[in-house]
């Protein structure tokens, strides 16, 4: 089989891209701020209708397989709380003593839903198409550095350690996900700096560590050892007024060698194939199925009056993709209301990337309970990692963003 | 991996279940059976007084021993407290500063989550600048009569509403504001809601507290007064155009840093950066230090004239509603003209001390057969708003005089010009004093502009049934 399918266009890419939305910077995003507790909401929307191949490629989403145009529509809140203080201020104890701490807990909860055919070709393989609810927890502490400044330009560091707790909602059998059902934890460097008091700076650099997924979802198309990832990611804000900010950003995230997927299950619900079916799928270019399968069953076994039906079971693995890679440029606007309100709308436009795929083996039988002793023949499919560290959407995503400090003016 | 994994994990959430509670560190950590680390660097013998928003110690730093100086008393601003000022004490002290003449004390929560209010901490400054005059006099042996006054942001404001509503002037030698919103800040507002809004109402541009608080001159008294700000708009965040210059004072001698000299200091940086710290330290050392054990003028009438009981000191008046300044020529005698407002101070310029401010007007009184009676047009209450209290007196010819830090008025007080703003909880206290002399009996008003009221009105249970009382048992300062 060339592709038993693109089954996982669409899927769960989203989730994948938590990590990600949740370190890209924001105007002062590492600056040092008062002392006190900050709230965030913020609210993205995308349409994803292109994802990446392993090559690099920007793919409509389930083309060939059905006609493009449906969609991965995906809807996500981010509530972010903020806590800034020094609890060992006016102490003796070195480095902390003078240096702000800062705790952030963020939440998400979300709407994911494949459209129209891409849905129907989940079911197809006994998944459910979509999924919303509760997502997972992150959960960072840090420390700023010192404030420099050299003439016109202002400077701070800071380090500080992200722990994701993969708490959200998991289903096993569906196509998206909210929660990714394993641990990570990013170490991360950043700075904030402001030139002329109107042209602000905010880079991190960040390496994440992921946990084992010990219960892929999707039939093992999510990977069971998620690759690490490093993030890099800058952004530029412009100060025109003390209301009016504009920024633009850059982010990168790329894996570090590639996922492993050592549980793949995924097959189709119905079984066994007829043979026309089968025989079409392979020989005679009907993608009905959107396997894809390439010419493993003769002609002489699809003409065969013994045979009238065909059994397709996938090796577990283990399988290792070629790694991710997304890339992004953003752009916004921000309106500064007093000093309790900042309005971000943003756009996020993915510019290059790279969605990990695995090269399955599944056996062709003739009988039921197939596996390598009974097979007739051996096929392999291309198939589509999903969720946050396989897959990599090539569709823009939208931002609203709301910062509230309810005691403020 | 995985073992670093879940150690991180673990480490983590037992962090985060400390911080949890998110709530400010001097609340946080007594719930957990642990005294915070509060900075109370002081002499053997000063005890630090209470903070009116807090009801806690203040926090601080002060010393001992010898006094060559002034003493300066730095104030800090919104939600930090005397700790800021350490780097100032520690550049203070490599230019020759003693280590008793210099003392910093945290009036305010020191969080963004409880914001201080000007008229909320008066009585904290006062409690600071007497504090610590009674403390030296009593360790130098001698009488400390004034202090100098280095104030950031809030801080300066505060400082001139304490001068004003305590008059205080003759105890400030020379008053220096870093960054202050003598004129508003952008970021205040009029229809602010929040824990805040106290600070809100003082310092929005265009505000009737700030129309008060500038009322008859920006730099009443004797005091030498400085301010130190940005000035181009881009370096301090809080005043950008047409904010620039909103710390200037009219009569001060103003140092529009960045403006001037091409820095790019902000907020926060502006008063602590070596070469602004000298600029200030050139301004204080150009003021005038009194011998030792000399003692402040004061004014005495005799008859229609005014005149210092010093040889040297010179009277100094403004008439009608302006309060004279360090530039008001003195005279050595002033003959009152009927029925006209004189606000004077003497000063001996050989001491180079003041004397505080005192009213005198004279005439005859249009009831000079009934008592002077002052009523005002809001009983004591809790109002959800801020108001404007009007007083009037039965004597058309009285001036009235006030004041909101809960002392009784002299008549060097805020003279009653217009409605009094009333924007925090604050005891307002006012006296009318007639042309021949006769008072009025003090007139007191206790009003809490309470965030509070607002809560209890709007409680969820209220939303469905309106008919459900108000459960408001009184003043609470916010924070509390």
């Amino acid at each position: 089989m060339k592709q038993l399918s693109a089954l996982l266009l669409g899927c769960l890419f989203w989730a994948g891209a938590h990590a990600g939305i949740v370190f890209t910077p924001h105007v002062s995003e590492y600056g040092i701020l008062p002392a006190g507790q900050y709230t965030e909401f913020t609210l993205i929307g995308s349409e994803i209708e292109h994802i990446y191949d392993q090559d690099g490629n920007k793919v409509k989403l389930g083309v060939p397989f059905v006609p493009a145009g449906d969609s991965t529509d995906v809807g996500l809140g981010l509530i972010k709380y903020l806590w800034i203080g020094n609890l060992f201020r006016d102490s003796n104890i070195p480095i902390l003593s003078t240096r702000s701490q800062f705790c952030r807990v963020i939440g998400t909860m979300g709407y994911q839903q494949n459209t129209g055919l891409i849905a129907a070709r989940a079911r197809l393989f006994a998944q459910r198409p979509g999924a919303n609810g509760l997502g997972d927890v992150f959960g960072l502490c840090g420390i700023y550095g010192h404030e420099h400044r050299w003439g016109p330009l202002k400077f701070n560091g800071l380090i500080a350690n992200t722990v994701k707790f993969p708490v959200g909602s998991y289903d096993t059998q569906a196509a998206l996900n909210i929660g990714t059902n394993y641990w990570s934890t990013i170490p991360q460097l950043a700075f904030h700096a402001e030139l002329y008091g109107r042209l602000y700076i905010d880079g991190t650099v960040a390496y994440q560590f992921n946990g084992n997924n010990n219960r892929p979802s999707f039939g093992g198309l999510t990977p069971t050892k998620p690759a690490d990832v490093y993030n890099t990611e800058i952004n530029l804000a412009f100060k025109w007024s003390e209301h009016w900010f504009t920024d633009i950003g850059f982010s990168r995230r790329e894996s570090v060698g590639g996922n492993q997927y050592d549980r793949v299950t995924i097959n189709f619900k119905d079984q066994p194939l007829g043979a026309q079916t089968a025989c079409d799928n392979t020989n005679n270019g009907v993608n009905n199925l959107g396997l894809g399968l390439g010419p493993v069953i003769s002609q002489q076994l699809c003409d065969s009056p013994a045979l009238d039906q065909f059994y397709l079971n996938p090796r577990a693995g283990p399988y290792k993709d070629k790694g991710t890679q997304g890339t992004l440029l953003t752009a916004g606007i921000s309106y500064v209301y007093r000093a309790s309100t900042v309005v971000q709308a943003r756009v996020a436009k993915p510019i290059s990337g790279r969605g990990g795929q695995i090269d399955a083996v599944f056996d062709v039988c003739a009988t039921p309970e197939c596996g390598p002793d009974n097979a007739v023949s051996q096929v392999v499919s291309r198939l589509y990692g999903v969720q946050e560290a396989a897959a990599v959407a090539a569709s823009p995503y939208y931002e609203l963003r709301l910062v509230y400090l309810f005691w403020a003016p | 991996m995985n073992t670093l994994i879940k150690f991180a994990s673990i480490t983590s959430i037992a962090l985060f279940a400390l911080l949890a509670s998110c709530a400010p560190r001097d609340i946080l950590l007594p719930k957990l059976g642990l005294k915070p680390y509060v900075l109370s660097d002081f002499p053997e013998g000063f005890t630090p007084p209470k903070s009116s928003e807090t009801g806690q110690a203040m926090p601080g730093f002060g010393g001992r021993g010898e006094l060559p100086h002034t003493p300066v008393v730095f104030i800090h601003g919104n939600t930090v407290s005397a700790r800021y000022w350490l780097p100032a004490r520690r550049h203070f002290k490599q230019r020759g500063f003693a280590d008793a003449g210099l003392w910093a004390l945290g009036y305010g929560w020191d969080n963004v989550r409880y914001f201080d209010s000007a008229d909320l901490s008066v009585q904290s400054v006062d409690r600071i600048v007497n504090g610590v005059m009674q403390y030296l006099s009593k360790e130098t042996g001698r009488p400390v009569q004034q202090v100098d006054i280095i104030g950031h942001s809030l801080g300066v404001t505060l400082v001139r509403q304490w001068m004003k509503q305590t008059n205080s002037y003759h105890k400030v030698r020379s008053f220096i504001g870093a960054c202050g919103a003598n004129d508003g800040v952008w970021t205040a507002s009029m229809d602010s809601r929040g824990q805040n809004r106290g600070v809100a109402f003082e310092l929005a541009p265009g505000s009737p507290w700030l129309a008060q608080l500038n009322a008859g001159g920006e730099t009443p008294g004797p005091t030498r007064y400085m301010t130190l700000y940005d000035g181009t708009g881009w370096g301090d965040v809080l005043f950008p155009e047409p904010y620039q210059d909103s710390s200037a004072l009219e009569g001060a001698e103003n140092l529009a840093y960045n403006r001037v000299h091409g820095t790019h200091y902000d907020h926060l940086e502006l008063p602590r950066e070596p070469e602004t710290m000298d600029a200030m330290i050139d301004f204080l050392r150009r003021g005038q230090e009194p011998p030792e054990r000399t003692y402040r003028p004061a004014i005495e009438r005799r008859g229609l004239a005014l005149q210092a009981n010093q040889a040297d000191a010179l009277v100094h008046c403004a008439s009608g509603s302006q309060y004279p300044n360090a530039q008001t020529a003195g005279v050595r005698s002033l003959n009152l003209a009927m029925d006209t407002l004189y606000t004077c101070y003497a000063r001996n310029p050989e001491t180079g001390l003041a004397s505080a401010l005192s009213r005198y007007k004279v005439g005859q009184s249009a009831v000079a057969d009934q008592a002077v009676q002052l009523a005002a047009d809001f009983e004591s209450n809790a109002y959800e708003n801020p108001i404007k209290v009007s007083l009037s007196s039965n004597d058309p010819g009285a001036y009235i005089v006030y004041s909101t830090s809960g002392q009784a008025p002299n008549t060097g007080s805020p003279l009653y010009t217009e409605p009094i703003y009333i924007s925090a909880p604050t005891t307002l206290i006012a006296l009318a004093i007639s042309a021949d002399g006769r008072r009025s009996k003090l007139l007191r008003r206790d009003y809490n502009i309470s965030l509070e009221l607002i809560e209890d009105e709007h409680t969820l249970e209220r939303q469905f049934d309106s008919a459900v009382s108000v459960d408001f048992e009184g003043k609470r300062h916010k924070g509390r």
